[in-house]
C-alpha cells in the first residue's frame, strides 16, 4: 500500500514513458539505422556506411530541395517578422477596433496549410486568378504567372506562407509589447523621448526572448512545410519547388527509397536540433526550482 | 509524555545537507516555535515532522509513536500553510468538512465539528463564500478552522501570519495564543519573525544553515544567548556585539572599549570570570543607561561606564534610542523618552554588568 | 490638417490594407465558390457572383470526385470527425494528468523526462513516418481510423502535457500538502482539487489539438487507406482530381467546407486558440 501510495505518479507517467521513449526516441533510432543501409524498397539492417548521405547530396533533386529550404525559409522567416512586428506596434497605438483587426490577421492560422494552398493556387493561377483580373482592367500585358514559372514558384509558396503566419507572429509580438513594465515607459515619457526613439531603444531589446521564440516557431514551420507545397504546387512544376519535407515523403511513399527517405529525414532533423536544442536548452536550465 | 520526540533527524538532497542531527523534544501543551533567518531549515524540519518530505537519517515520534516514513494522513496532525492553501473550487465549509470527508466521517458529525470550529473562530456567515471572496484575515481564519476540525495530537504552522498587514498580524497573533491556552493544544510553529517567536513560544529553536543553535524557553534564548548569532538574530533593535579586551585583575575583570575620542573605555565587572584576552561584549540596548554614579539599583555591582560621543538621537515615544561609536561597532543605547541627550555631544553611558553576555570572537560562543 | 491626424489616417489605411490582404483569399474562395464554372470563367476573380447558385456546394458536399471515389467530401468529413473527438479526448486526459505529476509531483529524473517529451514536439515527423508506418501494419491498424487516432494520441502527448504542467505549476504546492495532511490521495485531488480549476486549460488544450488534428495532412495521407482518409487528404484529392472539367467553384466550396470547423472554433473561442498558439511556442 505504501509503496503503490509513493509510486502512483511514477506509474501514472510510465505509459506516456514508453510510448515516448518508442514511438520517438525508438523510431528516431530505426530512421537513422535505415539511413545507413542500402534499404530500397523494403528496409535492410546491414549497416552500410554513410553511402545514403552520399547519393542525397549528388542528388539534383535534393540539391534543389535544400536551396528552396533556404530561400523559402529565409525570406519566409525575414518577411513574417516584419509584417508581424510592424502589425504589432501599428496595433498598439490606442487603434479602435483593434480587437476586430487581430482576429482578422489571425484567422489563417486556424486553417489547414491545404485549405491554404487550395486557395492560393486558384488566385495565383495565371488563366483566371490576379493576373486575368489585373489584364481584365485593361492592362494587357500584367503578367503574374510566378506559380508556373519553375525558377519563381518557391516564391509564391512564400507569399502563401506568410499569409498564414504573420498574423501569428503579429499576436506574439503584441503580447511581448503589452508586457512591456508601463512605468518605464512614462518614464521614458517624461523624460520627453519620442515615441520611435521609446520603441527602438527601450520596448524592442526588451522583447529579444520574443523574437527569439518567433524565429524558432517560423523556423520550425519552414522545416516542416509540406501540407503547403503539396497543395500549392505538389512539388512542382518538374520538381522545381521541392522541400526536404517532400523530397522524403516521395522517396518514402512513391520512389519506394527507403534509405533515401531515411537520410533526408535524419538531416531535416539535424537541422531543425541545430536550432531549437540551443533554445530548449537555454528555456529549460534556469527552470530548476526544488 | 513527550508529544514530539525528534531523534538523530538528518535530512539531505544528494550532497546538500539541509538539515544535521537535529534533537528536539516538546511535551504535551508546549507551543516551540522554530525561527531562524530564510533558509535556515525551519520549513524543511516542519515538512518533515509532517511527513511531507522524507528524511534521510534519525526517527520522529508523535505521541509515543513512530512515525517515521508513516504518511501524513497517518500521523494525527494539522497543518496551517502560509498561503493558507485553501482549495479554491471549494466553499469555506466544505474546505473546513474535506478531510472528514475523505476520512469517511459521517455526515452528522461532520456538520457538528463544523459549527463548533465556525462558532468558536467567529465565521459562521463565511461557511457558504469561496476562498477567492474573502480578506486575508479571514482566509487565515478558516486555514485554522480546518486545522482544528481534525482535533489532532499535533499542530504544525507554517508562517501561518507573514501573509498578513502588520496590523491584523498583531491581532492574529493575539488569537492563536489564546487559543493554544483553551485547547491546551501541542504546536509547532515555524517563523522568521524573532517577536513572533518570543511572545507565542513555550519554548524556542533558533536555527541556522540547518544546525539547532539553542534550545530554550523565550527568557533564556533572550537573557542567555547560546552565541553570537543567537544574540544578534533574538531582539530587535539586536544586541550589540561590541569588540573588546579583557584581563582579570585583583578579583575582578577589566574590560577595556576602544572609543573613538580619548582612550579606551575601561569597565569593571566584579567578578573575576577568566575571559580570553579578546573578546565580543554582548549588551542589549536596554541594559545601557544614562550614568549617575550610583548603583542602578539597590544591592547591584556600581556603574560601570563613561562618557561617549553621541552619533544619532532616534526618539521612538516611549523609549529614545541613543547610537554611539564604540570598539569600531554602532551602538546602540535605550533611553528613558525624557532624557537629555543630543547628537554630537557626549554624554555618560552606563552598562548593566549583570545582564551582559561575553562571546568568544573566534568561534562565536558564550563565555559567561 | 496636422501631421499627427496625417499619421493616424496613413496607420488605419495601412492596417485595413493587411486586413484587406488577410481576407482576400477567403472572399475570394467564398465568391467563386457561389458562381457557376461560366461565371468564372468570363468574370473577374473578385467580382460578386452575378446570379448565386449553391450547386458547387452540394457537389462538393455529396458528390465530388475524390481519385476514383465520387461521394463528394462528407465521408471523408465525418472521418476527420470519428478521428478528432477520440484523440482530442485521449490526449487531452493524458496530458493532463501528466501535467499534473511533472508540476506537482516532481520526482528525480522528472525534469529530464519532461525535457525528453518537450523535445518530443519538436521533431519532424518525417523521421518517424515510416517506422510508424511499419508498426501500424504490426498492429493491424493500417489504413484505419484508429491507427490514425493512435498517431495523433501519441504524438499530441507532447503538447497537451505542456499545456497542462505549465498551467498547474502555478497553482500552489502547499495545496497538495494540505490535501495530503486531509488524506486525500493522488487521484482524489486530482479530481477533488485540480480538475475544477482545469476548466480554461482544458479548453485550450481541446482547442489545440483539435485544429492540430484536423487540419493534419501528413499523417492522413501517410497513414490512411481509401476509406479512413480525413477530410484534408480528400480536398486536396478533389482540388487534384483529373476528372472531367475542373470545377474551381466546387473546389473552393470543398475548401471552406474543410476549414469550417477550424474556422468557428476560432471564431467562438478566439482568446483560447491564440492562449494555445503561444503556450505552444512561446517556452516551455
Amino acid at each position: 500500500m505504501e509503496w503503490l501510495e509513493r509510486n502512483v505518479p511514477k506509474l501514472v507517467l510510465a505509459p506516456s514513458f514508453v510510448a515516448i521513449l518508442v514511438f520517438v526516441y525508438g523510431f528516431i533510432g530505426w530512421t537513422a539505422w535505415v539511413s545507413l543501409t542500402k534499404s530500397k524498397l523494403m528496409p535492410r539492417y546491414e549497416i552500410d556506411g554513410f553511402g545514403q548521405y552520399g547519393r542525397l547530396v549528388a542528388s539534383p533533386r535534393w540539391d534543389v530541395a535544400m536551396d528552396n529550404l533556404f530561400i523559402f525559409g529565409a525570406l519566409f522567416i525575414v518577411i513574417s517578422m516584419v509584417v508581424g512586428l510592424m502589425l504589432a506596434i501599428f496595433l498598439d497605438q490606442q487603434i479602435r477596433s483593434e480587437g476586430v483587426l487581430r482576429t482578422i490577421y489571425l484567422y489563417p492560422m486556424a486553417l489547414s496549410l491545404i485549405v491554404t494552398g487550395t486557395s492560393w493556387k486558384w488566385i495565383l493561377n495565371p488563366g483566371l486568378g490576379i493576373q486575368e483580373m489585373v489584364r481584365g482592367w485593361g492592362f494587357e500585358s500584367f503578367t503574374f504567372d510566378w506559380l508556373i514559372r519553375p525558377e519563381m514558384a518557391i516564391y509564391t509558396v512564400v507569399i502563401a506562407a506568410v499569409w498564414q503566419a504573420s498574423g501569428f507572429v503579429m499576436a506574439l509580438f503584441l503580447a511581448g509589447l503589452r508586457s512591456v513594465d508601463t512605468e518605464i515607459i512614462r518614464a521614458a515619457q517624461v523624460d520627453g523621448i519620442p515615441t520611435h526613439r521609446i520603441y527602438t531603444a527601450i520596448i524592442i531589446p526588451t522583447m529579444a526572448p520574443i523574437f527569439l521564440s518567433a524565429f524558432i516557431v517560423l523556423a520550425h514551420l519552414a522545416i516542416k512545410a509540406f501540407d503547403l507545397v503539396i497543395a500549392l504546387t505538389n512539388g512542382g512544376p518538374g520538381y522545381a519547388t521541392d522541400l526536404p519535407a517532400t523530397y522524403m515523403y516521395a522517396m518514402a511513399f512513391s520512389r519506394g527509397d527507403l534509405g533515401q527517405a531515411a537520410a533526408s529525414a535524419m538531416i531535416m532533423m539535424m537541422v531543425i536540433f541545430a536550432i531549437v536544442v540551443p533554445y530548449l536548452y537555454s528555456e529549460l536550465r534556469p527552470r530548476r526550482d526544488h | 509524555m513527550p508529544i514530539l520526540e525528534i531523534d538523530h533527524l538528518q535530512k539531505s538532497y544528494g550532497d546538500t545537507h539541509i538539515l544535521h542531527d537535529i534533537n528536539v523534544s516538546i511535551d504535551e501543551g508546549d507551543f516551540l516555535v522554530l525561527v531562524g533567518p530564510s533558509g535556515c531549515g525551519k520549513s524543511t524540519l516542519l515538512n518533515c515532522i509532517a511527513g511531507l518530505e522524507p528524511i534521510t537519517g534519525g526517527t520522529i515520534r508523535i505521541g509515543g509513536r513512530d512515525v517515521t516514513g508513516v504518511s501524513p494522513k497517518d500521523r494525527d496532525i494539522a497543518m496551517v500553510f502560509q498561503s493558507y492553501a485553501l482549495y479554491p473550487t471549494m466553499s469555506v465549509a466544505r474546505n473546513i468538512t474535506f478531510g472528514m470527508q475523505v476520512r469517511g466521517v459521517d455526515k452528522a458529525t461532520q456538520a457538528a465539528k463544523l459549527a463548533e470550529v465556525a462558532r468558536q473562530l467567529q465565521i459562521e456567515p463565511l461557511l457558504n463564500r469561496k476562498p477567492g471572496q474573502l480578506s486575508g484575515g479571514q482566509r487565515q481564519r478558516v486555514a485554522m478552522g480546518r486545522a482544528l476540525v481534525r482535533d489532532p495530537r499535533l499542530f504544525l504552522f507554517d508562517e501561518p501570519l507573514s501573509n498578513l498587514d502588520a496590523k491584523l498580524r498583531v491581532s492574529m497573533r493575539t488569537e492563536i495564543k489564546k487559543l493554544h491556552q483553551d485547547l491546551n493544544a501541542s504546536i509547532v510553529y515555524v517563523t522568521h519573525d524573532q517577536i513572533e517567536a518570543m511572545t507565542l513560544a513555550t519554548r524556542i529553536v533558533v536555527m541556522k544553515g540547518g544546525v539547532i543553535q539553542q534550545i530554550g524557553t523565550p527568557a533564556e534564548i533572550y537573557n542567555r544567548p547560546a552565541n553570537m548569532f543567537v544574540a544578534d538574530f533574538m531582539g530587535s533593535p539586536a544586541m550589540n556585539l561590541i569588540p573588546a579586551r579583557a584581563r582579570t585583575e585583583d578579583g575582578a575583570t577589566r574590560i577595556e572599549i576602544d572609543r573613538d575620542s580619548g582612550g579606551p573605555l575601561v569597565i569593571t565587572d566584579p567578578v573575576a570570570r577568566q575571559l580570553p584576552a579578546e573578546i565580543v561584549l554582548g549588551v542589549r540596548p536596554e541594559d545601557i543607561h544614562e550614568a549617575t554614579g550610583q548603583a542602578h539599583l539597590p544591592g547591584h555591582a556600581p556603574e560601570a561606564g563613561g562618557e561617549v560621543l553621541i552619533d544619532v538621537v532616534e526618539p521612538a515615544g516611549a523609549d529614545t534610542f541613543a547610537v554611539t561609536h564604540l570598539g569600531g561597532t554602532p551602538v546602540t543605547a535605550r533611553l528613558r523618552a525624557e532624557s537629555a541627550v543630543r547628537p554630537k555631544q557626549m554624554f555618560p553611558l552606563a552598562f548593566d554588568l549583570s545582564k551582559v553576555s561575553y562571546f568568544s570572537p573566534q568561534d562565536g560562543l558564550r563565555l559567561n | 490638417m496636422t501631421t499627427n491626424t496625417m499619421l493616424r489616417w496613413g496607420l488605419y489605411g495601412i492596417l485595413i490594407l493587411f486586413a484587406l490582404f488577410y481576407l482576400m483569399p477567403l472572399f475570394v474562395m467564398l465568391t467563386t465558390s457561389l458562381k457557376s464554372l461560366e461565371e468564372i470563367r468570363t468574370g473577374s476573380l473578385l467580382a460578386l457572383p452575378r446570379a448565386i447558385t449553391f450547386q458547387p456546394w452540394l457537389e462538393a458536399w455529396s458528390s465530388a470526385c475524390a481519385g476514383t471515389q465520387c461521394e463528394g467530401l462528407r465521408p471523408f468529413f465525418w472521418n476527420s470527425v470519428l478521428m478528432a473527438v477520440p484523440a482530442v479526448a485521449i490526449s487531452t486526459v493524458i496530458g493532463a494528468i501528466n501535467g499534473y505529476v511533472f508540476a506537482q509531483w516532481r520526482f528525480r529524473g522528472a525534469n529530464l523526462f519532461f525535457a525528453a517529451i518537450l523535445f518530443g514536439c519538436f521533431i519532424p515527423f518525417q523521421v518517424v513516418l515510416m517506422p510508424m508506418a511499419r508498426m501500424l501494419g504490426l498492429m493491424g491498424l493500417a489504413g484505419t481510423i484508429p491507427g490514425l487516432i493512435f498517431v495523433h494520441v501519441i504524438y499530441g502527448i507532447g503538447f497537451t502535457t505542456l499545456f497542462f504542467r505549465n498551467y498547474y505549476v502555478t497553482i500552489p504546492q502547499e495545496l497538495v500538502r494540505a490535501a495530503r495532511v486531509d488524506g486525500a490521495g493522488f487521484f482524489r485531488i486530482f479530481f477533488a482539487i485540480f480538475l475544477p480549476l482545469s476548466l480554461p486549460i482544458i479548453t485550450v488544450s481541446v482547442i489545440w489539438q483539435f485544429t492540430q488534428i484536423w487540419n493534419d495532412f501528413l499523417f492522413g495521407v501517410s497513414f490512411s487507406g481509401a476509406g479512413s482518409q480525413p477530410v484534408t487528404v480528400a480536398l486536396n484529392n478533389i482540388v487534384n482530381s483529373t476528372t472531367g472539367v475542373k470545377a474551381y467553384n466546387v473546389d473552393m466550396a470543398a475548401a471552406i467546407i474543410a476549414a469550417l470547423p477550424t474556422l468557428f472554433v476560432y471564431v467562438v473561442a478566439g482568446k483560447y486558440f491564440i492562449r494555445g498558439l503561444t503556450a505552444g511556442s512561446v517556452k516551455g
